[in-house]
Parts: structure tokens; sequence; C-alpha cells
């Protein structure tokens, strides 16, 4: 909730920007999966990006973590071009990719050790605590649930301290009740660590639920169609967070009747 | 042939044939005693010198054999050392050019040809070359021809292990700052050793086989030597006790490295 206040500073357009994308064209050969799509996610915002299967929106998200290169335009984080990945711009993804030969502890400890640091022990306990597998910590990936190893993934991502969290779908593959309980983590842990985060998802209530602001993408080739504003952790059953909805709903069933 | 048994043991699925747990522990052991008893018969109803191979003689000598300190100090302790000295080359030689081929493509092209033709030749092809290149009497000839067949399961196993690794492991290693080393240190090598520890098991089955053959030539010790000496000597009956314990060491070494892969259990 106190996220949801803070964030009002950076709600005006004044805010500063974390990460933008400029004249963002991506082709797989003759296939245009967006063309000159401009985006900037501002400082400490959670940006969705929404869209149906086939959008582009993974591929957007990849873009802004240097995990593909566009064809043409760029993505600049810090002022500097995006050239490859980098653990400041951590990205959590739709499955967790956990090591399964490293127990829990491990996973989340990884990201340090793949920097050739050591990881600091006091953090790797914090973030097990902070995502509520504190039990867990000598457990092996296959023991745990869908849920909890989603957790894992990102406290591993966090432990890496990134200034940008990327997350590609990450609750998709859970049930409906885990997913509501995680998005409400997350947005917990949002709010403490204060961060800035882009969020894939193809889910409406998801995006308007967890974002400060929705960019709704269109089929593949249409790239970003709007911008929403929406309240960030707004009650479920509050007539906004319908009329919010609604309005995206309408957008989309518009598109298809064209 | 396959249906006919698969109906006799439907028919008799209450008999003996299959048997309760407890009875199924032992059918190895009826295994064994059925073995010793094809030999018994080949070796009792022949005519001429493969009566000298008789299971009732092995054994006697088999047991003069094992009571006998010689047959340790110069024979199974210089096959140990050859065998031991082959693994450790092929694992040092093996697993990191392994880890070269199937991690970087430019390695791969440059070498699967070549690698796949080397692999073709009878490691005994290059027994001329290893006798006139090293010294009569050593290790290092044995070593070697045992090795040019023992690399390649390491090669292979690590290489393709590598090729089949979960990508996502490497692009979430990627994306958490992860370096071509780092990577390669703690993604890669972990990832395969399941691969690594398979290739280790077909290559100690090479070097075991490779053993005798190398020990035939260029060397007055070694289990394989023993074997061509007992024919000169007319010892027959120490050729089968040899054989046995040639079979023991290379089954227990089997099994220790089976137990291993049990370990890495996670695939």
């Amino acid at each position: 909730m106190s996220r949801a206040r803070e964030k009002t500073v950076s709600e005006d357009n004044g805010g500063e920007t974390a990460v933008e994308a400029r004249d963002l064209t991506k082709r797989y050969g003759d296939r245009v999966v967006f063309e000159d799509l401009d985006v900037d996610v501002r400082d400490g915002e959670l940006l969705c990006l929404l869209g149906p299967s086939g959008c582009g929106k993974t591929t957007l998200l990849h873009l802004l973590a240097g995990l593909e290169e566009p064809t043409e335009g760029g993505v600049y984080f810090d002022g500097e071009r995006v050239e490859e990945p980098d653990y400041r711009r951590g990205v959590v993804f739709q499955d967790p990719h956990l090591y399964p030969w490293r127990t829990v502890r491990g996973n989340v400890g990884f990201g340090p050790e793949v920097r050739g640091e050591a990881a600091d022990s006091d953090r790797v306990d914090n973030l097990l605590r902070m995502v509520g597998l504190e039990g867990f910590s000598d457990a092996k990936p296959a023991e745990l649930s869908g849920g909890m190893a989603q957790r894992v993934s990102l406290a591993r991502t966090l432990a890496n301290d990134p200034e940008i969290l990327l997350m590609d779908e990450p609750f998709s593959a859970l049930d409906a009740l885990t997913k509501m309980e995680l998005q409400d983590e997350l947005i917990g842990l949002m709010g403490k660590l204060g961060m800035t985060a882009v969020f894939v998802t193809h889910d409406i209530e998801e995006a308007v639920y967890l974002g400060d602001r929705v960019a709704v993408m269109g089929e593949e080739g249409a790239g970003i169609r709007r911008f929403i504003q929406t309240a960030g952790n707004e009650n479920r059953d509050s007539d906004g967070f319908a009329r919010k909805k609604g309005e995206i709903l309408t957008m989309f069933e518009e598109e298809n009747g064209d | 042939m396959r249906m006919a048994t698969k109906g006799k043991k439907q028919s008799s699925s209450d008999g003996w044939i299959d048997a309760e747990p407890e009875a199924r522990g032992l059918l190895p052991f009826v295994g064994i005693a059925l073995t010793l008893g094809v030999w018994y018969v080949l070796t009792y109803f022949s005519t001429g010198v493969l009566a000298n191979f008789a299971p009732q003689e092995a054994f006697v000598a088999l047991v003069d054999l094992l009571t006998n300190g010689e047959f340790y100090t110069q024979h199974v302790r210089a096959s140990m050392t050859r065998f031991a000295g082959a693994l450790a080359l092929s694992l040092v030689v093996g697993l990191p050019l392994g880890i070269l081929v199937g991690y970087f493509d430019v390695a791969e092209r440059l070498s699967s040809v070549s690698f796949q033709f080397l692999r073709m030749i009878s490691p005994v092809a290059w027994f001329p070359v290893a006798l006139l290149t090293f010294e009569s009497g050593g290790h290092a000839a044995p070593i070697f021809i045992m090795f040019m067949g023992g690399v390649w399961p390491l090669v292979f196993n690590t290489a393709h292990g590598i090729k089949t690794l979960d990508d996502d492991w490497l692009k979430v290693a990627d994306s958490l700052g992860g370096t071509t080393r780092t990577k390669i240190r703690k993604v890669v090598i972990p990832g395969v050793i399941p691969d690594m520890i398979t290739g280790l098991r077909l290559s100690i089955g090479w070097l075991w086989i490779l053993l005798v053959p190398a020990e035939y030539l260029g060397v007055n010790s070694g289990m394989g030597y023993f074997i061509l000496n007992a024919r000169q000597q007319f010892s027959y009956a120490e050729i089968p006790a040899v054989m046995i314990v040639i079979g023991l060491i290379g089954f227990t070494l089997d099994l220790t490295v089976r137990k291993l892969r049990g370990r890495w259990s996670w695939r």
C-alpha cells in the first residue's frame, strides 16, 4: 500500500527514466515484431507490458535486458546503449530455471558467484526470509512447488541487487491462489526495496493490479498501442479496478473487430 | 521367439519364473551357476587341448595364484598401475577437450572430423608406433594404447552433454552477469557431470578391455603378459584363472562408477 503513495512523486512525467527504448525495431527475417517503438520506464515505477501471445512483449523485455539485439534503434540504460546483458538489469524468467544441483541457498547466491564475488551470506538469508523460504535453505529445487521455485528465482535475481527488475510472465504457470499470493508479495517487496520494474503479462487483471502504468500492446507488428495509468495495487473489487479492466478489454475487442 | 517367451511367462505367472522378491535376489547366483555349468560341460565333453581349461582345474590354479605373492607384486600391480595411468591421462586430456569441443563451435568444427576418424582406428593398431616410441618393458607403451581407446568416450560424452545442456541455464547465468569463464565453471561443468560419469564408465570399460592386448607385447609383467606366458609354459589352467581375476576387478570398477552415477541423480 505504501508503495502506491511513494509512487506519486514519479507518476508525473517529470520522473527520471531508468531505461528507455528509442525507435526500437525488431524483425526476424520478414516477420516484423514491432517497428519504431518508444518506451520510457520511469524510476521507481512498475510498468506492465500487456498483450496477447505473440505480440512481442517478451521480445521487448529481452531487448530491454540485452538478451536480444534490436534490428534498428536502441535501448538506453543509465545513459548508455545496451549491448549485452547486465546484472544491474535483473531478469526473472517465466520458468524459474533453477540449477538442480544447487540447494535453494546455493541458487539464491548464484548471481554474485557467477560474477566472481562471494555471495553475501547475510543478504542471502535476508532474501530467503523476504520470500518466505528461510526454512528451505538446504532443499533441492526438485523438492519445491512451482510457487516456491519462482520465489527462489526472484530471490536469486534480487541477490545481485539490480537497479531494475525485468519479469517475463513469472506467475503465469502458477495456480490462481498462488498467483495472487505472489502478486501481493511482489508488491510488498518492490515497495520495501523501492525498485523499478517491468512486468510482462497477458493477464489484464494482473496488469491492472500490479502496474503503476500499463503499456497495452497490439497484435504482432503493432507495438505499444497505449499507455494506461493505473493506481497500482488497487483493490480488485473496487469500481476503479473494474473500470480500468473494462477499458483495456474494450480496446482489445475493438482491435479484433477491425 | 519373444512372443513365445512372453506367453510362457504369462501362463506360469504363479510359477517359479515370476519369483518372489526374496527369490529374485538369488537369480544372479543362479546365473553364475548356469555359466559355470556351461563352462564345465563344454570342457568335459571336449577332447584335446580344450579339456585343459576345465573350471575345477582353473579354480585350483586361481587359489595358487591368489596365495602367491609374486602374482600381485609382479602382475596385478603392474596392470593396475598402467590402468590408473591410462585413466588419469584419459581424464586429464578427455574432459577439458570435451568441454572445449562441446562449448565452442569453432573447436567442434575444427576437431570433429579428425576425432571421429581417429576414434575408428583400433588402438591396437598403434602398437608398432608405441613400441618404437617408448622404452621397452616400461608402462608408457601400454598406457598409450589404452589411452587411445579410453579418451574418446570422455571427450564425446562431455561434449554431447554440453550440447544438450538446458540453454536457459546459460541464459540465466548471462542475465546474472556471468562471463564465459564463470559460466563454464558454475553452469557447464556441474551441469554435465552426469554425462562425464557416463563417459567415465564407458572409458573404464574400454581401458580395462584394452589392458590385456596392451600387455601382450613389449612388456614382461601384467595380467595380459601373464596370459600369453602361461600358454608358453603350458600352464593352461592359469589362463582361465587370470581371466576370473580380470573379470572380477573389471566388474568391481564398473560397479563403483555406477554407484557414483547414482549420487548425481538430479537429472
